[in-house]
């Protein structure tokens, strides 16, 4: 049939060129505002808020979401989560002040621990600190966190089954400044100081102790059953962010600030609290802490000079010279700890391969590490070969230093032919550029091993958070190395905090759908609770944040390190963490390259558990 | 016989209806020959349609045949090669894994113009099969079908993505087809109101008073005789999917990598931008503004060779 022509005005989209333009301009627009460098100032002409108050920023979507002390795991996937808590409620033990990583006495509110009944028995004597409110800090604030812990352990994100409180055998209050606590064996005393005791907090009873808003306080905690309505209406109080500011429980605090402003998503604003019990009184009014929602956000309003305290970007390294020249200092924040990404032994699909000391090996020696730290962190970054890298500054206990050199070397280093090689003596047909299968099931020496399939792909994906450029390059580059061994891996981005909820907090026996996650700092930084290397939270089996690692070995490795006095005991446990690659070692990048700009002192040295004592700043 | 305002006039002929020109009063009335003819003489006379044409196809001879010729790695990582400015290797230095910035260009665009054209192909099939549908029944089955167009026209397609996205891992097909799923909403609201009015056409009228059906109708008479603005708006799809497409990769929900996309290296680029590497930056840009303005300009074009008025007589 021919066609009918009429005319076509009016019908079409009305777009056309006119859109076509707008495109244009858009995207033009686009890439001009991007490159429209704020004009540099000097730190002086800024707009920073003067006096006796800092700005500081977040990590990316870093706004902390609770401030009930006893955190719950699924609310713990806030990197600066504890920047927060712990300016309000200082736990009873504090670590790490002054670029150590021991414990800091004097910013204890409690005395060390003295040992009597065969070591079995800790007595500890409060100092005397107050509340805000100008109650003095007693033992029966301890004693409210004590049975809150034990009546709701699980809900706990520290909790891991047959340590705290699971080896506590009875608690003493026999006065108001005096506690005593007596374990079921005698352990060794850094572990118990810096694992055990150290994740005790004390809480305001004659405020909290309540079951309602409504309500008045009264010694609930003193039933399992009150305990629970206790850490019920608490938690529940403290997942409501929206009233942080006006809630009459967030007022009473021990720490040197107290909550002035909270807005979510935006800004957080902490006043001094001029009832501070502790050595150092803080110096400055107030302290705003600022979100962002990437490094690019942060980065730019580094460089309008509106921030005291911020961070520089790994991928903009390269350019610190531009920070530096508005007055900031670059400071390598080194953070004590250890990095790695997580396998999940749980998943039906890739557990079983995982299994498989030799596909772990494989792995491991596809990482390169010290080409990752070159190219994704500029040079910044140490490798992690085992639980405790060289880290600085590290960690001794009278002169006996925590880490065993041995394990701090690569035991596997960065060799595809080496791993091609493990792979095909254990059954797999090797097809670089493809995929490898597995040609011989079985539990056989040269067989896949138990649970791997005829057939089975050596395929996986690594979970992994959107924003974070160096981890990008470091997978792309395990990826690429992996293909060559035929070993397939995928990547897929989500935000960090889902990455988080999906991998670190999928509790470990049960299905949880995701194969290798790599959260952002989802290594571990030694500190609250793991400041003695006896890390049975992370390795041991049914600890809290590894996808079901269980090595009946490492247990019993841990138990010894746990009971004996020689700090040498840790070492079978660390070189035997280095050999089994429970995990996919991967460098350690410091916390951050904090920017301090020169009006603000005492930030150096940095707190090597990631926290900040505001304290300790002043401002010109 | 029918008199047509434009000098035509319709005959039946079995089931065809031909078109003829009348004399009008006052003189000959001359034509330019066939319909595609007529429509190729009105573009030609664009000349930002025709700089559209010709830059799509060196966009995709760039995309396409350039790897043939400039071959690069664009799968494995080369960390000794990072961030490097353009030189005589890499004629548009390197990004931040070590691939070659040109190459990448070129394979990104083959995912970007695969997208763009496949969901332009879904998204208008869709479309047309459910506009004119409704259209040409009306009353409750038109309400009925419109009303769904119009919820799902309140999804916000970004929020959507991220949210499967969250989910799924992104692949190229998964992309297709929800996209896709999600584009045809606007075409098929466009062939509704062209259906609209050719339905009460005397030929439509006719072929339903000869015995044809309500399918024959539709797909014999109804579409073709809206193919003007089927054609348009297929061009305009083309460049909304790429469009979302570099917006959903530079949001971090487009393709996994290894896989290149021109807004996944517009995202990565900016991480750079106070580091001075522009090259991860305006190339990935510039494609996407180019391809998107060309097919823009084609339907621009396309439009106005529909354009009666427009045509030489």
């Amino acid at each position: 049939m021919k066609l009918h022509i009429k005319s076509m005005k009016g019908v079409l989209p009305g777009s056309g060129r006119g859109r076509a333009l707008l495109v244009a301009i858009a995207a033009a627009a686009t890439l001009a505002a991007g490159l429209v460098i704020p004009t540099t100032a000097s730190a002086q002409e800024h707009s920073r808020a003067v006096g006796k108050t800092v700005t500081v920023a977040y990590s990316p979507d870093g706004i902390p979401n609770y401030i009930f002390p006893m955190i719950v795991g699924a609310s713990d996937t806030v990197p600066d989560l504890y920047w927060f808590i712990e300016q309000f409620y200082r736990p009873m033990y504090f670590f790490a002040q002054g670029g150590s990583s021991g414990l800091d006495e004097s910013l204890s509110m409690a005395n060390l621990p003295t040992y009597s009944n065969g070591g079995k028995t800790v007595t500890i004597k409060l100092k005397p600190w107050k509340w805000s409110d100008g109650k003095p800090i007693t033992t029966r604030d301890i004693e409210f966190w004590m049975n809150l812990l034990i009546a709701n352990k699980a809900n706990y994100a520290n909790y891991n089954p047959g340590v705290f409180p699971d080896n506590i055998t009875s608690i003493k209050y026999p006065s108001a400044t005096t506690f005593s606590i007596t374990f079921n064996k005698a352990y060794n005393h850094n572990w118990l100081v810096d694992n055990q005791l150290s994740m005790i907090f004390a809480m305001p009873q004659h405020v909290w102790d309540k079951t309602s808003t409504g309500g008045s306080v009264g010694n609930f905690d003193m039933t399992t059953s009150g305990a629970v309505s206790v850490w019920k209406y608490l938690n529940a109080q403290s997942l409501n962010v929206n009233t942080y500011q006006t809630n009459p429980l967030w007022q009473v605090v021990d720490g040197p600030y107290h909550l002035t402003s909270y807005q979510p998503n935006s800004e957080v604003t902490i006043g001094a609290n001029p009832k501070y019990s502790g050595p150092v009184k803080p110096k400055l009014a107030s302290i705003k802490f600022l979100n962002f929602t990437s490094d690019s956000a942060e980065y730019l309003a580094l460089l309008s000079g509106s921030l005291d305290y911020g961070y520089v970007p790994f991928a903009d390294a390269p350019g610190d010279s531009r920070v530096k020249s508005l007055g900031y200092t670059i400071d390598p924040w080194s953070q004590g700890g250890l990095n790695y990404a997580e396998y999940n032994y749980t998943n039906p699909a890739v557990g079983s391969m995982f299994k498989q000391f030799y596909v772990r090996e494989a792995i491991q020696s596809l990482v390169d590490q010290p080409a990752y730290i070159k190219a994704a962190l500029d040079g910044y970054g140490i490798p992690t070969y085992g639980p405790v890298p060289a880290f600085t500054p590290s960690v001794s206990f009278n002169g006996v230093p925590e880490a065993d050199p041995a394990q701090q070397k690569n035991l596997y280093p960065y060799s595809i032919s080496k791993a091609k090689s493990l792979l095909s003596a254990n059954g797999w047909k090797v097809v670089p550029g493809g995929v490898d299968t597995c040609t011989k099931p079985g539990t056989a020496k040269g067989d896949c091993g138990a649970g791997v399939t005829k057939g089975q792909k050596l395929s996986f994906q690594i979970l992994y958070p959107s924003g974070v450029i160096q981890y990008g390059v470091e997978l792309q580059a395990l990826a690429s190395s992996a293909a060559e061994a035929g070993v397939q891996i995928s990547l897929h981005q989500n935000s960090d905090s889902q990455v988080f909820a999906l991998t670190a907090l999928c509790k470990s026996g049960s299905t949880c759908p995701w194969e290798v996650g790599y959260p952002f700092l989802g290594g571990w930084q030694y500190g609250l609770p793991l400041n003695y290397p006896v890390p049975s939270v992370v390795f041991g089996c049914g600890g809290f944040y590894i996808g079901g690692y269980c090595s009946a070995t490492a247990d019993q490795l841990m138990a010894k390190a746990e009971v004996s006095q020689s700090v040498k005991a840790l070492y079978p446990l660390e070189d035997y963490l280095a050999k089994d690659l429970p995990v996919i070692w991967l460098p350690l990048q410091p916390y951050n390259l904090s920017a301090i700009s020169s009006r603000l002192k005492g930030v150096d040295p940095q707190n090597t558990q990631g926290l900040i004592t505001p304290e300790f700043w002043s401002v010109k | 016989m029918t008199n047509y305002p434009l000098g035509r006039e319709a005959t039946f002929a079995g089931d065809d209806v031909v078109i003829e020109p009348t004399a009008r009063d006052g003189g000959e009335v001359h034509t330019s020959g066939s319909v595609l003819r007529l429509l190729w003489h009105t573009f030609r006379e664009n000349k930002l349609a025709l700089t559209g044409v010709i830059s799509v196809v060196v966009i995709a001879l760039f995309c396409f045949v350039g790897p043939l010729f400039y071959v690069t790695d664009q799968i494995h990582s080369n960390l000794l090669n990072v961030n490097l400015a353009p030189s005589r290797a890499h004629l548009l230095g390197t990004d931040d894994n070590g691939f070659d910035v040109l190459g990448r260009l070129m394979v990104g665009g083959q995912s970007s113009i695969e997208v763009g054209l496949a969901v332009a192909c879904i998204a208008t099939s869709l479309g047309v099969i459910w506009g004119s549908i409704s259209g040409f029944f009306g009353g409750f089955v038109d309400a009925v079908m419109m009303r769904i167009v119009d919820v799902m026209l309140a999804i916000p397609v970004v929020f959507l993505f991220v949210f499967l996205a969250s989910i799924f891992k992104p692949t190229l097909l998964m992309l297709i087809i929800v996209l896709g799923l999600l584009s045809w909403l606007s075409p098929a609201r466009l062939v509704r109101g062209e259906t609209l009015s050719l339905r009460t056409r005397e030929y439509v009228q006719a072929a339903k008073t000869m015995g044809g059906g309500s399918t024959r109708a539709i797909f014999r008479h109804i579409i073709p005789n809206a193919v003007g603005t089927i054609i348009v708006n297929a061009t305009f799809q083309v460049a909304d999917a790429i469009l979302v497409l570099a917006t959903l990769s530079f949001l971090g929900f487009g393709l996994a990598p290894p896989a290149a996309t021109w807004g996944g290296m517009l995202s990565n680029g900016t991480n750079y931008i106070f580091d001075g590497y522009w090259w991860q930056i305006y190339p990935a840009g510039l494609m996407i503004v180019l391809t998107v303005l060309s097919f823009n300009f084609i339907g621009d074009g396309l439009r106005d060779s529909f354009e009666v008025r427009l045509q030489r007589r």
